[in-house]
């Protein structure tokens, strides 16, 4: 057992950490929640350059070949501003569902575009606000040809706006099927939704045709096959949790020592330290279970039960943390340039994404003890 | 990272058969002591003699306290070898510093580091080699979470210490043989100045035990009638105990870590896998199968953050507030489990079954949850600690003394 990353990963740690000092520095990403230009082009590109988009992905495919701890340790560093934009998306999300459902031919087309960060992705799933679920795919494709024509909308898309391509599921008349398309054509419309939420948007499709090429997967089992591609990913995005839990912890250790009210700094009343006490535990809950979840992928290990798990659980502790946070900042943590609101918004916006808490536990359930296994 | 226990060095994989072999001779026939993590309290005589005996035969070969120089009754072994033995104990449901009711994992660190090397060589040895019950008597009925308000005094008188005062809620079933307590010893003097910890006889004339049946077990009273104990049995210094108090706090709020899971959960999850009722198998009920969830993942998390304080109390880095971080866990864990056994088994989750251990009856868990969140500090000194260990509005934070 070692519980401590290598000194090689400790490096890399140290270098994604500057780079989001640098490029998305605390101070300025609320200023980019506010306008909406939570895509930043230029860290993008440099990510990109870094060899970061596309880390995971193998190097016959043009990535980098890395191990998923050490994808995990740079999305923690991408939390800790929080880092927005179509960062996981393009670079693990995509990637690893074109891997899983895709036909070589396609993976030869997108995958190494994608690693050079020519290609921008967003992923919308299912459609429905609450449900993560085949069976809440709501657009239509139908047939024409090689291709289809996609009738309806995709709903509460990340980064929609940022991306050059969405990967997406539709509704056909044999099934669900997978496309990859263009979101530059004619006859889609892009909207934000406006709420407590970021860089979520609308996307409607008004007989748009997708060309056969663009298919991705029409096989019966495609979105089973999805959901087990995107599994290994799942930590990933959790580690980015982890990450943004820990910059919040640390500035609400900070801000209990220098705030001083009734003559003394907040740090020193015990109700203030329930908050902090209670924010470490949600912390280090997500940390663990994820840490052990990436090791459990790399490792060769059966991950499935982790995985859902430290989803889970890191959706619920993001949550949690930023409202413990809330709690101690009071008044200027809900400031809108105050770098906890960031946080906030996103602790909400990605406790649903790709599934909320009671969907990943139940996966994690359904893992560990299929419902009517008799063994 | 590597989260695999059993990824060792030669030397241990070594070591790993070594002590696995061992525990197969020495655990025959007993595989129902699976489900015993914990020290029983109801009088079972059976289990406690085996547990006795496995304790003695684990410290004859130092086992008990590997770390500890062979000297001092350990086994002059290193952390690594320390690590194997948590793990391979685990398997049987055991902890290392558990195998029957002694304070020993608390007080031979203590005497290990604040002792004079007379006394190391005449106190240890018993204790390392399982030998002898000591309990921690602390608690005074005034005090509580106070400890320094203490009113047991021990007067010099010659070579002597003579101690007056009644220590409450303390030890379990079986008489012990010595008594770790700390007394006032100079009682106009200034508070956490004053105190010491002494080492006594439990046969020592004056000393009286009186059984103070509780809700979670058996505790006891503890009286001291002008009882003589040599000044040699003082430990660490007069009127330094309260720094003392350091090495012994941070090993009684759970600093020491750990790889034993607790098998409470694993037994709801049998229970539902062989019971059903008019909606069928309890365990593939939806409503059974969200509060499961919460079990074992809240189950995991204290399991995960345990094994991280004993990975790195054993690198001599112990996380600062691990200790304190997983006591309120554990207790909060076991208050919020009473209820969820309850709301999955109904009425069954009340019921007392002798035919399996005390850690997995759903009568003890039950009393536990509710019963069990004060033994040495309650949920709030406990965050209180906490919030020294974080560093809240302070300048320094408080580190976490090394106890191996």
């Amino acid at each position: 057992m070692d519980l401590r990353f290598s000194e090689e990963q400790l490096m890399l740690q140290d270098v994604v950490a500057r780079f989001v000092q640098q490029k998305a520095p605390e101070n300025e990403v609320p200023r980019w929640f506010q306008s909406g230009e939570t895509h930043r082009p230029d860290l993008f590109r440099q990510a990109a350059d870094t060899g970061w988009i596309g880390m995971c992905v193998p190097e016959s495919l043009g990535g980098g070949g890395f191990a998923t701890m050490d994808a995990g340790i740079v999305f923690e560093q991408f939390g800790r501003s929080p880092v927005p934009g179509p960062l996981f998306t393009s670079a693990v999300l995509a990637p690893r569902l074109l891997e899983g459902i895709a036909s070589h031919d396609q993976q030869a087309r997108f995958i190494p575009a994608t690693c050079k960060g020519e290609i921008v992705w967003a992923v919308a799933l299912s459609d429905g606000a609450r449900r993560f679920s085949e069976n809440d795919i709501t657009l239509r494709a139908a047939e024409a040809g090689s291709g289809v024509v996609l009738t309806g909308k995709k709903q509460f898309v990340l980064d929609a706006s940022a991306a050059d391509r969405l990967l997406c599921a539709a509704r056909s008349a044999q099934g669900t099927i997978f496309l990859a398309v263009d979101l530059g054509v004619d006859g889609l419309r892009i909207t934000p939704h406006e709420g407590f939420l970021s860089s979520l948007y609308d996307v409607e499709f008004d007989n748009v045709e997708v060309d056969g090429l663009d298919v991705i997967s029409r096989s019966s089992s495609c979105w089973s096959d999805a959901e087990t591609a995107l599994e290994i990913t799942l930590p990933i995005l959790s580690a980015y949790k982890v990450g943004a839990c820990q910059r919040v912890f640390e500035m609400t250790v900070d801000y209990t020592n220098e705030r001083v009210v009734f003559g003394q700094p907040i740090g020193r009343f015990q109700r203030v330290q329930d908050h902090v006490v209670e924010l470490t535990n949600h912390m280090d809950a997500a940390r663990w279970l994820t840490y052990e979840a990436l090791w459990k992928v790399d490792s060769g290990r059966d991950y499935k039960a982790a995985v859902h798990e430290a989803k889970a659980v890191a959706s619920e502790s993001y949550y949690q943390v930023c409202n413990y946070a809330n709690m101690v900042f009071a008044g200027p943590g809900t400031a809108l340039d105050h770098p906890l609101v960031p946080h906030t918004v996103t602790s909400r916006t990605l406790y649903q994404f790709l599934g909320d808490p009671n969907y990943h536990r139940g996966k994690m359930m359904d893992a560990l003890f299929p419902v009517g296994n008799i063994s | 990272m590597n989260f695999d226990q059993e990824a060792d060095t030669p030397e241990q994989a070594r070591f790993r058969q070594e002590v696995r072999d061992w525990f197969e001779v020495a655990m025959a026939g007993r595989g129902d002591l699976k489900w015993s993590t914990q020290w029983s309290t109801r009088g079972n005589e059976a289990e406690y003699e085996f547990r006795r005996d496995l304790a003695r035969k684990l410290g004859e070969k130092g086992w008990m306290f590997p770390t500890v120089p062979t000297e001092y009754g350990g086994g002059g072994l290193d952390v690594d070898h320390q690590f194997v033995l948590e793990g391979e104990i685990a398997r049987y449901g055991l902890g290392l510093s558990q195998v029957f009711y002694t304070l020993a994992r608390i007080v031979v660190p203590v005497v290990n580091q604040w002792g004079n090397e007379e006394q190391k060589r005449r106190i240890l040895p018993p204790l390392c080699r399982g030998e002898v019950i000591c309990w921690q008597v602390m608690t005074e009925p005034q005090g509580g979470s106070d400890l320094a308000t203490l009113t047991t005094v021990a007067k010099r008188v010659g070579d002597e210490y003579v101690i007056n005062g009644q220590k409450v809620m303390v030890g379990s079933t079986h008489y012990p043989d010595y008594l770790w307590t700390i007394v006032n010893t100079n009682p106009g003097g200034e508070r956490h100045e004053n105190v010491s910890w002494i080492y006594v006889n439990a046969r020592t004339p004056g000393v009286t035990i009186q059984p103070l049946p509780m809700v979670m077990g058996m505790k006891n009273v503890v009286f001291f009638d002008d009882v003589h104990v040599p000044v040699d049995d003082l430990v660490g210094g007069e009127n330094n105990g309260w720094r003392v108090s350091t090495t012994h706090l941070e090993l009684e709020h759970d600093g020491a870590g750990s790889v034993s899971g607790d098998p409470a959960v694993d037994r709801l999850i049998e229970y539902c896998t062989d019971n059903s009722d008019s909606m069928g198998r309890l365990i593939d009920q939806p409503d059974v199968r969200r509060i499961l969830a919460d079990a074992i993942i809240d189950g995991h998390v204290l399991k995960m953050l345990q094994t991280r304080n004993l990975w790195f109390r054993l690198q001599r880095q112990p996380v600062p507030y691990g200790g304190v971080q997983t006591r309120y866990l554990r207790r909060m864990i076991g208050l919020s489990n009473s209820q969820r056994f309850q709301d999955i088994l109904g009425y069954a989750g009340l019921l007392k079954d002798l035919s399996v251990d005390e850690g997995t009856d759903f009568d003890y868990i039950s009393r536990r949850g509710p019963a069990t969140l004060h033994g040495g500090g309650t949920l709030d000194t406990d965050r209180l600690q906490f919030a020294r260990r974080l560093g809240l509005g302070r300048r320094q934070r408080e580190s976490a003394p090394v106890t191996i």
